[in-house]
C-alpha cells in the first residue's frame, strides 16, 4: 500500500492511477489464490506459527512458508518474532484499503447522478425551448 | 473469536445499489447512458474529461472510453454489454485497461446493471454494481472491519491489564 490518495474529488483518479491499481493488484492476486485465503482465513481467528498454518491446511512447511512470503510481501500479513518462533497475524491496513475503494465507487455513482440530474434540465430546457420556437413559426 | 454468521449476514453490503428518480422519460435516459456526445456531458466528474468514447451498443458490443485528467494523464475503462434491452435495461461488465485498452490483468471485474422504470413521466433509474470474485472481496472486507474491532478488544484487554498491575 504504497500510494494513499485521499477520497472526494480525486475519487477516479484513485481508481484509475496506475500506482494505485498495482497495488490493488498485488493485494487482489495475493488474496484470491484459494490457499492463501484459507491463511486469511486461519489468521483472522488470530495470530498463528508457522507450524500451526501448515498443520491445519495439511501442507507441506516450505507450501505455507512460500504463501506466507507473498502474503507479508502484499503487507497483508506481518510477522512477529517470539522466541525461536515467528508468529503471523493479519494487517487492518490492505483490509481497510479495500473497503475505502470500494465506497469511492458508491459515491462515484452519487455524485453521477447529480450531474445526470443537471444535465436532464439543461437537455429538456432546450428542447423546450426549440417547441416553442416551432411553435412561434407555425402560428 | 469471529461470529461466522454476522459475516454472511452481511455480505449484501458489498453489492451496492445507487437509486435516484428523474423528470425525464426512460427513452431518454437510455439514450444518455448509451450516447457518447451525451456521455460527455456528465459520465465524469469535473477536472475529467472523456478525451474518447467509442460505443458498440449490442450484446458482446464494446464500450471504451479514454478519461483524461487535469495532469493531461489517460485512464481507459473497458466495458463490454451484456444486455442492452433499450429502453429499461442496460448491464455491462468493466475493467481497467492500459493506454492501449488491453485490460489490466488480476484486477477485479465489476457488473453493473442499470434499470429505467418509468412511472407517470418520471424515470426511477436504479444502479447496481457487483464486483466478481465477490465472495472474496466481501470477506476480506469484513475481515477488514472484524480486525480493526479485534485490535480494539486487544488494546482493552491490555489497558485493563495495565490498569490492575498498578
Amino acid at each position: 500500500m504504497a500510494t494513499t490518495i485521499p477520497l472526494g474529488e480525486y475519487s477516479l483518479k484513485r481508481m484509475f492511477l496506475l500506482a494505485y491499481i498495482y497495488d490493488m493488484e498485488t493485494l487482489w492476486s495475493a488474496l484470491t489464490a484459494p490457499h492463501r485465503f484459507r491463511i486469511v482465513e486461519l489468521l483472522r481467528d488470530g495470530p498463528l506459527t508457522v507450524g500451526e498454518i501448515t498443520e491445519r491446511l495439511g501442507l507441506q512447511q516450505p507450501q505455507a512458508s512460500k504463501h506466507l512470503k507473498v502474503l507479508s510481501e502484499a503487507a497483508i500479513v506481518e510477522a512477529q518474532p517470539q522466541a525461536n518462533r515467528r508468529i503471523y497475524q493479519l494487517r487492518r491496513e490492505p483490509f481497510q484499503e479495500l473497503e475505502t475503494w470500494l465506497q469511492s465507487f458508491r459515491r462515484l455513482w452519487e455524485e453521477r447522478f447529480d450531474r445526470l440530474d443537471d444535465y436532464l434540465l439543461e437537455l429538456q430546457a432546450a428542447e423546450q425551448q426549440t417547441c416553442n420556437q416551432s411553435e412561434e413559426n407555425n402560428g | 473469536m469471529v461470529d461466522y454468521h454476522s459475516l454472511i449476514s452481511r455480505v449484501g453490503e458489498q453489492t451496492f445499489v445507487v437509486e435516484r428518480q428523474f423528470t425525464a422519460p426512460h427513452a431518454l435516459l437510455f439514450q444518455v447512458f448509451t450516447q457518447p456526445e451525451h456521455l460527455k456531458r456528465w459520465w465524469v466528474p469535473q477536472p475529467y474529461t472523456i478525451s474518447a468514447c467509442i460505443i458498440d451498443l449490442r450484446p458482446g458490443g464494446i464500450w471504451y472510453s479514454a478519461l483524461r485528467s487535469p495532469e493531461d494523464q489517460e485512464h481507459w475503462a473497458r466495458s463490454v454489454y451484456r444486455e442492452v434491452m433499450p429502453p429499461e435495461k442496460l448491464a455491462y461488465t468493466t475493467t481497467f485497461a492500459d493506454e492501449y485498452a488491453h485490460p489490466i490483468e488480476g484486477m477485479p471485474e465489476h457488473l453493473t446493471t442499470v434499470i429505467f422504470m418509468e412511472e407517470d413521466g418520471k424515470t426511477r433509474v436504479t444502479a447496481r454494481v457487483e464486483f466478481s470474485s465477490a465472495e472474496t472481496l466481501k470477506i476480506a472486507v469484513d475481515l477488514g472491519m472484524l480486525q480493526g474491532i479485534t485490535m480494539t478488544w486487544d488494546y482493552l484487554v491490555e489497558y485493563v491489564q495495565e490498569l490492575q498491575t498498578k
